[in-house]
């Protein structure tokens, strides 16, 4: 007879009463951790970090500057070769331009995003960058990626350092951390030849809270991999937020948690699942303010759920998606109506987020 | 006491005690649990009833719908509806018998056992009509269940033949009728059946049509349309008459709460429940009605993702049916339906529960636990 084991509950018990869980008891709730005391446990943590009960949600777009790529990521649609007649690269007008409209209709936050080149002049993205901030001071500018930063490195002969003081200067207001779902193992698997090792990923993270640019942090689930990196992701997610923390400068101002279309032969996650996960990394990372379960990611049915499970954010509206899977059977562009009535129905307060 | 147990907030927790003594709650009760806010929490007292109840068995059953027609006396009455027509629509229709019996060899050769079939109340076929397809259904599928008409339709027949409930069903039942089906309910209390459906057959006939024909052995099911216009008090009213109806009589087998689904209806300006709400009510389904056994979630009807969270909130009964009746034109292909299949054992497994194929009357046909993958 094990005297030391511990089910769900006491594990749950002992993340809720401030001590770390040893990464095999992580391993064990990731995997076996049944929903209702996952749930409940990752209220409990929301709860006690945000009594006040506000749920943020931003009005977002996104603005694809370009479309070819190189990386061939199974879970990303939408980008082609450079020689394929889809291929586009939008110029910096064009793109303020689409900025103009998406601000017009309420935007509070645009997310710049591309594939990865190797063919495009620094100042193509610092300017991008710059022509959005000056025209839209107020809009909070999500710009490019980890994965990205890494290349301008090599392309640009310029550190990281240097390349994120030149984005910041530019007006970049955040990260949104991607190209992580390729930690550890599976980046063969996926033949992302420009994605690099997590500790560089982690060293442009780093650096953005040092310069003090916010970073959404996301835990993808779903692509086949196995608990143990699932838990080691957040496991190394939360030693960065602890050394940067310690520093004065905490790194992420939230995690994101999604799952995205499989590789062939792996079975989708289902909403069980993200309800979960969302709980799972209320509870193990409770050094990060806010936890985000992204309604047009997800479904507007089971994120909103989330909320009562540990989530306190919604994401972005994603104007540029006008197919989201909204209540009760309908399809259609997500409104922030429609986020406010998804909060207020939870019994909590609806807050616009123009700043993480 | 699990950790989630003892997170429930005080003021629900009265409830919980209850559940854990196997005592009945009441209306009041129902209204705390449809006003709070604590949803997981409502969760974990619900699946406590579910499993001192009914277990771990999760129901499905292979079923087709066979829809006869959509013409319907009550086109303009149902504002909730989407599916009725009148009779000059072109987008109406009505199937022959000959249509029908096609259609249910079809889906036997698919494996199905069950069919369901309901329609609007059409103005002008006569009775035989309805004898006469079950008849012809009965025999080219003889081994499959006929689950047939809701009260409302029955209610119809009585006034449009001039017949007794009772001589409807037995007439019925003759031909090879099996069981009747649960629909028609929508919301008993006045103050929104006025709104909903004023004109159409009330509550109290609904509840009269399942007594007539429990006492008569004919089994039903019962439902409820939620996410339009009800208060708390509405909803509980519903389950309540329900469940008095089945201290009398033990006749339902289950119950259904039907989310409403606002695209092309004429309360299209109403946004339709979340999945915040369509939990809360599949918890308070199983909480308030103590005496069924099944409570059912339609695994296509609140999405799939919502029907595999029901599972967590006391629904032990999904049903997965084949809805497309394109299925039919696959003509003997069985890979939708075996994929549906692998799709609901996987499901239901990652929820921790134990899949079991049904009929119609809630035997087990087979059970998948693990060692029989």
């Amino acid at each position: 007879m094990n005297l030391n084991f511990m089910d769900t509950s006491d594990l749950l018990r002992k993340a809720l009463s401030g001590e770390k869980l040893f990464p095999d008891e992580a391993i064990y709730l990731c995997a076996e951790g049944d929903l209702l005391n996952l749930a409940m446990a990752g209220r409990e943590v929301a709860r006690r970090l945000h009594p006040d009960g506000r749920v943020g949600y931003a009005v977002t777009k996104t603005i694809v500057y370009s479309n070819v790529c190189q990386p061939e990521c199974p879970f990303c649609t939408g980008t082609v070769t450079k020689d394929d007649p889809a291929a586009f690269t939008k110029t910096i007008d064009e793109v303020v331009a689409e900025a103009a409209d998406a601000v017009a209709a309420g935007a509070t936050q645009i997310t710049l995003q591309g594939g990865h080149r190797i063919d495009l002049p620094w100042d193509y993205y610092t300017g991008l960058v710059k022509a959005l901030h000056d025209r839209f001071p107020e809009v909070q500018l999500f710009a490019y990626s980890p994965t990205e930063i890494m290349v301008f490195n090599v392309l640009f002969q310029k550190r990281t350092a240097e390349v994120i003081a030149e984005l910041k200067a530019a007006g970049m207001g955040g990260l949104m951390a991607g190209g992580s779902e390729t930690m550890a193992t599976r980046v063969p698997e996926y033949r992302a030849l420009l994605r690099g090792p997590w500790n560089e990923w982690f060293d442009v993270v780093h650096r953005c809270a040092y310069a003090g640019i916010p970073v959404v942090l996301p835990f993808v689930f779903g692509l086949g991999e196995p608990a143990k990196e699932r838990v080691g992701h957040l496991y190394r997610s939360r030693a960065v937020q602890e050394r940067t923390t310690m520093a004065g400068k905490p790194a992420f101002a939230a995690i994101s948690v999604f799952t995205l279309t499989p590789p062939e032969g792996v079975v989708p996650a289902t909403g069980h699942e993200h309800l979960r996960m969302v709980a799972l990394a209320r509870v193990l990372l409770q050094n990060v303010p806010h936890v985000q379960s992204s309604v047009v990611a997800q479904g507007a049915k089971v994120a909103q759920v989330a909320l009562d499970g540990g989530a306190n954010d919604l994401g972005g509206t994603h104007m540029e998606f006008t197919q989201a899977e909204l209540a009760a059977g309908r399809i259609g562009p997500m409104t922030a109506a429609e986020m406010e009535r998804l909060i207020t129905e939870t019994g909590r307060v609806p807050a616009l987020r123009t700043r993480w | 006491m699990s950790l989630a147990a003892s997170l429930i907030p005080r003021d629900l927790m009265p409830i919980y005690e209850k559940v854990m003594q196997d005592q009945r709650l009441d209306a009041e009760d129902g209204i705390k649990l449809l006003e709070s806010h604590d949803l997981f929490a409502i969760g974990t007292i619900a699946n406590e009833a579910r499993k001192r109840r009914v277990g771990d068995y999760v129901y499905f059953n292979n079923n087709a719908h066979i829809n006869y027609s959509n013409i319907c006396a009550l086109s303009k009455v149902c504002k909730f509806c989407a599916f009725g027509k009148v009779g000059a629509d072109p987008e109406g229709y009505t199937y022959s018998i000959e249509q029908m019996v096609e259609k249910a060899k079809g889906y036997a050769r698919l494996g199905v056992t069950e069919f369901h079939m309901v329609g609007g109340l059409h103005p002008d076929m006569p009775f035989a009509y309805y004898t006469d397809f079950i008849r012809a259904i009965k025999q080219a599928v003889p081994q499959a269940h006929l689950k047939c008409f809701t009260a409302v339709e029955i209610d119809f027949f009585t006034r449009k033949f001039k017949m007794s409930t009772e001589e409807v069903l037995l007439r019925l039942r003759e031909a090879g009728h099996g069981s009747m089906t649960g629909g028609g309910a929508e919301m008993f209390h006045p103050e929104v059946h006025n709104v909903l459906c004023k004109g159409k057959m009330s509550g109290e006939r609904y509840l009269e049509i399942h007594r007539i024909a429990h006492n008569l052995g004919v089994r039903t099911t019962c439902t409820m349309l939620y996410g339009h216009i009800e208060k708390p008090y509405h909803v509980v009213d519903h389950m309540l008459k329900i469940r008095a109806l089945q201290d009398e009589t033990g006749g339902e087998s289950a119950f259904i709460p039907l989310a409403f689904h606002p695209t092309n209806t004429d309360l299209a300006h109403l946004p339709g429940p979340t999945g915040h709400y369509d939990l809360k009510i599949i918890a308070v389904a199983r909480l308030l009605l103590d005496n069924i056994k099944a409570i059912k979630s339609y695994w296509v009807m609140i999405s799939p993702r919502i029907a595999q969270v029901s599972l967590a909130f006391g629904a032990n009964d999904i049903d997965g049916t084949v809805r497309e009746e394109k299925i039919y034109h696959f003509a003997g292909a069985n890979t939708p339906m075996l994929q549906e299949q692998n799709d609901l054992l996987r499901i239901i497994r990652e929820a921790g529960r134990i899949p079991a194929e049904r009929d119609t009357l809630y035997n087990v046909l087979r059970v998948y636990d693990e060692a029989a993958v």
